[in-house]
């Protein structure tokens, strides 16, 4: 009876191991051995370490690895805490005005990213929109750090939408009672949202602060398509310098090994960043 | 409803499954039993015409590959697969079938992809007879020899040609500068500098733009070879050379002092291509079809005319050589119908067909056989005579590694044009990754 049950229980999870044993372990696995390898679709040569020494010789690599830090630096920490404080504040409004904020800071999530791509370069045109408010002529896609901050903006405003809506579903289920008993005691609204809401919502916080670090460390789509990491690199990442070797170049060996070290660098601060909410909790 | 949205999308799912790897066969009876595997960019990069040349609108054309199979091969007389390579102006498609043993037997692209093969780990020599090598335009051999043999045969070239708002510069009275098509640098300033005397800043003598490799040659070229600088010579860097830094400070001085349009760095090829249009830029890199007809400016406020000139000439400079862009095509040395192969490959480049293509696209040749067959296109014979007075351009087209260094130009123009780094060091840069690249 027992070795039944347990049979059944591998063929159940049969295909879930198949599908990550063909789709997730042998690529990563795949990823590390060809950083070893000066490897083309055409050929493979095992070459040892040299597609790691070379990175820590190229000047453009590393400052890729620097900007994808400082894209992370600047967008995670506005991408995490202020849906928080959009959530709570719609939290207090009527549905029907909730439902209206949650659909407006979601629409950049549902459309396309070179549609998105398309309205921005529309509007930092040097004669569009934004300088035109300004009153000023900034070459927001042509000099530096203007190209930086006009990438951050474009990835904050794509990629709030979903964390309001988190936040939001996780505001719901805080127990009423306890704005009901604080309120008796004479709480005002921003003691609520400092002594209930706040550690309440941390262990989420937590969670989204991780996924964020993740997600915009990985900043590429934006670079290429507002940019192309340009103007002089100042807007290259780790992950288009990736796709760049690999596909504009052929050099499958070496953009395995940009991500391997690229790996390595996340999971560190992902570990770390865990284990400071876990003792924060 | 939910059956029927299955079913759509099983459709759409097996329907784009065979739209993938596209290939198309031209059946021809002609004594040799097997078929030969043509590979091609198919789509966007060959207009659409008739097997009589007559152009097709876009979206009255049946497929990307009707160009190649109603014109070009509609004389050939075996049968011919055409695969449609075209990915994003990469080669990854065609590496991925020579990779699982399936190349084509021949490759007819743009040169600067097909270098990346022409060699001899991957094509196989061909071997002309004097009368042909002499038919061909030297310039347009030396990209495609490698260790002094032949791996693959120059077709037709675009030519970026310099073109200047003609009614712009005789309203402020100085069109007799633009007489014989040749002018000098001074000309072009004092040209540049009355016209914003008379209409302010916000007209341009120029569009210098670096946001990516997309029209380098219109934006760059045409002033390194102005100063008569090089960028490549013999397969190494030399843009830093005397006249390769003077060419660039030049450029410089063009985005610092107002002469170019602002913001460089952030600008593309589109921000150059509705320049024109505008009005309001004297002159701009661009193709020569551009001139000889009016241009309807794209507020409706009226029509100018382009006129095509040579890049404005500095001190002491003659000649300024034209970036041109040839197609080749190769045989690969996989291929079982070697003999076949050649075959097709020189009927692809014969004289006849050159001959077509000239005519159908508008494009240069690189057989002097070919003629003047654009007989009825004066903008064709403008640009034509310019190539023939000044030469061509190396763009580096000839490299097997061409598209890589390529990709450092543009951050090396930001990174002058933002004030980051000086000329020199900016040239030193793009000398030491790109030469990193070309002996690794």
């Amino acid at each position: 009876m027992k070795n039944n049950n347990q049979l059944s229980a591998w063929l159940f999870l049969l295909p879930g191991i198949t599908f990550f044993l063909l789709f997730s372990a042998f690529p990563i696995f795949r990823s590390i051995q060809l950083s070893f390898y000066d490897a083309s679709v055409m050929s493979q040569k095992f070459i040892g370490l040299k597609n790691y020494i070379d990175i820590f010789h190229n000047e453009r690599i590393l400052n890729a690895f620097i900007n994808s830090g400082k894209f992370t630096l600047l967008i995670v920490p506005i991408v995490t805490f202020l849906p928080l404080v959009i959530a709570a504040i719609g939290y207090r409004m009527h549905k029907t005005l909730q439902t209206a904020i949650r659909f407006a800071y979601y629409i950049p999530v549902i459309s396309a990213g070179p549609i998105v791509t398309m309205v921005w370069l529309w509007l930092l045109n040097p004669n569009g929109l934004v300088n035109q408010i300004l009153g000023k002529q900034i070459f927001w896609l042509g000099s530096n750090p203007a190209a930086f901050f006009a990438i951050s903006m474009v990835v904050i405003s794509v990629d709030m939408g979903m964390t309001i809506i988190i936040y939001s579903a996780a505001m719901t289920t805080i127990d009423t009672e306890l704005f009901d008993a604080a309120k008796i005691d004479g709480c005002n609204d921003r003691q609520e949202d400092w002594y209930i809401t706040r550690p309440l919502m941390l262990p989420t916080v937590g969670f989204i602060f991780f996924i964020k670090i993740i997600g915009i460390s990985q900043i590429f789509l934006y670079p290429l398509l507002l940019t192309s990491g340009g103007p002089n690199y100042g807007t290259n990442t780790a992950v288009l310098e990736i796709y760049l070797q690999a596909f504009r170049y052929g050099k499958y060996g070496f953009a395995s090994a940009i991500g391997v070290l690229f790996a390595i660098a996340i999971g560190t601060v992902g570990i770390l960043q865990r284990k400071f909410f876990k003792e924060r909790q | 409803m939910k059956r029927i949205t299955i079913a759509l999308m099983l459709i759409l799912l097996v329907s784009s499954v065979w739209a993938t790897g596209k290939t198309e066969t031209v059946t021809q009876n002609g004594g040799f039993p097997g078929t030969l595997t043509l590979g091609v960019q198919g789509g966007d990069r060959q207009a659409g015409f008739d097997k009589n040349g007559k152009f097709i609108p876009e979206d009255e054309r049946s497929d990307d590959l009707m160009y190649w199979r109603d014109l070009i091969l509609a004389g050939f007389p075996y049968n011919v697969e055409i695969r449609n390579y075209a990915a994003d102006s990469t080669t990854i498609k065609l590496d991925a079938d020579i990779a699982g043993g399936d190349a084509p037997d021949v490759y007819w692209d743009y040169l600067g992809r097909v270098n990346k093969y022409a060699n001899s780990k991957y094509a196989v020599p061909i071997n002309l007879t004097f009368e042909e090598l002499d038919d061909y335009l030297p310039s347009s051999l030396i990209p495609v020899m490698k260790d002094g043999e032949l791996y693959a045969l120059p077709g037709t070239f675009w030519a970026a040609i310099m073109v200047v708002n003609k009614t712009l510069i005789e309203s402020v009275g100085l069109g007799n500068i633009l007489a014989d098509r040749s002018w000098t640098i001074s000309e072009y300033l004092m040209v540049v500098d009355t016209v914003q005397q008379k209409y302010g800043d916000e007209y341009y003598g120029y569009v210098l733009f670096a946001a990516g490799t997309g029209g380098d040659y219109w934006s760059s070229f045409g002033w390194m070879s102005a100063f008569g600088a090089k960028l490549y010579d013999n397969g190494k860097i030399v843009v830093d050379s005397e006249e390769g830094i003077k060419a660039l400070e030049f450029m410089q001085l063009m985005n610092e002092s107002g002469i170019a349009m602002p913001g460089a760095a952030g600008l593309d090829y589109k921000a150059n291509l509705s320049a024109m249009v505008n009005g309001n830029v004297v002159a701009a890199g661009n193709s020569s079809n551009i001139a000889f007809t009016p241009l309807e400016l794209k507020d409706g406020s009226g029509f100018i005319e382009a006129y095509i000139m040579e890049w404005p000439r500095a001190p002491g400079i003659t000649e300024v050589p034209v970036a041109v862009g040839p197609d080749a095509g190769m045989v690969f040395a996989s291929t079982q119908h070697e003999l076949e192969s050649k075959e097709l490959l020189r009927y692809i480049n014969s004289t006849k067909v050159q001959q077509m293509i000239c005519k159908a696209n508008g494009r240069f040749a690189s057989r002097k056989s070919i003629g003047n067959v654009v007989k009825n296109n004066p903008a064709w014979i403008t640009a034509t005579d310019i190539i023939n007075r000044n030469g061509t351009f190396d763009t580096g087209v000839g490299l097997e590694k061409y598209s890589e260094v390529r990709n450092l130009w543009p951050p090396t123009l930001q990174a002058i044009f933002t004030g980051e780094l000086t000329v020199t060091e900016a040239i030193k840069r793009f000398k030491d990754e790109g030469t990193a690249i070309l002996e690794d």
